[in-house]
């Protein structure tokens, strides 16, 4: 069972976010590195950022594939998906705590 | 500046090699920054940790490799590799960097080994012979065979311990565990090489996310400018790997991986 058996919603969806997020944290990777050398304040939280969201695109991953597995109503990959997305929550929560 | 455009060509190199592997490319950039860049072991672990999640987030907005992805292979091994990185992320500050660097120069030294043994194993059978995949089988088009072909995973205990194992080692060492997941699936679990790297790939940004929390949480990241570096780096590394990726053979994958290996772990044991 692979994500490219349909052109699903959910398939498009992700990819295109995939991308754009992609694109964004280049951005702001190198916009870092730039304020970094040039020594300008903001420059951590800026690849903070980039951090953040290099760290939520595989989490969507994961969503994208438990929603396509709802829509399958195959409830025992749902049920796996779902453990899966509550395991990497308690990992970054406790540590955000 | 010198040391980052190193850092980010290490991270090209990794990138690289790691699309080719169907792994993070942690297993190369750890060595090129600790031992060719010399930063600290838990310093090159860390930045590779968020180079890693580079890595996957460039899988995740590419196409090529999503038919052979075998999603809920991925979802129940996540189970395994997730826990294990957790746990390994707990127990993250209790060994010395010495201690890390032998377990990574051991954990490459197996897998190479158990790569070469199995050089020209395939794992695939014809379409005709097997009407049936099962839940967590799947048939794909074989560029090397020009044929449809079908396969069963065997043997998942194996692959759920070795998941476990990846997740923690992703934690200790700083790498996806793609490394360790990749040959186990291939070589235990008669998963073929490509859809085995293809799988690993989309399990190797969410291994890592665990670790990369505790890193950053134990200020073992150090200068962000060298994970940002080796995160462009491999971004760009993974674009070039993925497309050269499906015109390269399944046994020179291996080769490759296996010397590779050999290179990582006379590094960190003799």
């Amino acid at each position: 069972m692979t994500f490219g058996d349909s052109n699903s919603f959910v398939e498009r969806a992700r990819c295109w976010i995939s991308r754009a997020a992609l694109v964004v944290a280049t951005i702001l990777l190198a916009i870092g590195i730039g304020l970094t050398e040039w020594h300008q304040s903001g420059s951590v939280a800026v690849l903070e950022t980039a951090c953040a969201i290099l760290l939520a695109v595989p989490i969507l991953n994961a969503i994208a594939a438990v929603l396509e597995e709802i829509g399958r109503r195959d409830w025992p990959f749902v049920g796996a998906g779902l453990l899966v997305l509550s395991l990497v929550a308690y990992s970054v929560l406790e540590k955000v705590r | 500046m010198l040391t980052l455009a190193l850092t980010m060509l290490a991270g090209v190199a990794a990138g690289g090699l790691g699309a080719l592997l169907g792994i993070g490319g942690g297993v190369i950039l750890v060595p090129l920054i600790n031992a060719g860049l010399g930063r600290p072991f838990r310093e090159a672990a860390a930045v590779s940790l968020v180079a890693v999640l580079a890595a996957s987030a460039s899988v995740a907005a590419s196409t090529e490799t999503r038919r052979l992805l075998n999603v809920r292979l991925a979802i129940v091994l996540l189970i395994f590799s997730v826990t294990g990185a957790t746990f390994g992320a707990k127990v993250l500050h209790l060994m010395s960097e010495q201690t890390y660097e032998r377990i990574f120069g051991a954990t490459a030294a197996l897998i190479a080994v158990g790569m070469l043994q199995r050089l020209d194993k395939r794992n695939i059978r014809s379409a005709e012979t097997v009407a049936d995949p099962g839940v967590l089988g799947g048939r794909f088009y074989d560029e090397d065979t020009r044929t449809e072909v079908v396969y069963h995973p065997k043997r998942l205990p194996l692959a759920m311990f070795s998941a476990f194992s990846a997740g923690m080692l992703a934690s200790f060492l700083g790498i996806g565990g793609g490394i360790l997941v990749v040959p186990s699936l291939n070589s235990w679990c008669g998963v073929p090489m490509r859809v085995a790297a293809a799988t690993s790939a989309f399990m190797i940004g969410i291994t890592a996310i665990p670790g990369a929390i505790a890193h950053y949480h134990l200020g073992y990241l150090g200068d962000f400018r060298f994970a940002a570096a080796a995160s462009i780096g491999v971004l760009v590394g993974y674009r070039i790997g993925v497309s050269l990726g499906l015109k390269t053979p399944v046994r020179g994958l291996k080769l490759l991986m296996a010397g590779m290996l050999s290179l990582v772990a006379m590094r960190y044991l003799l």
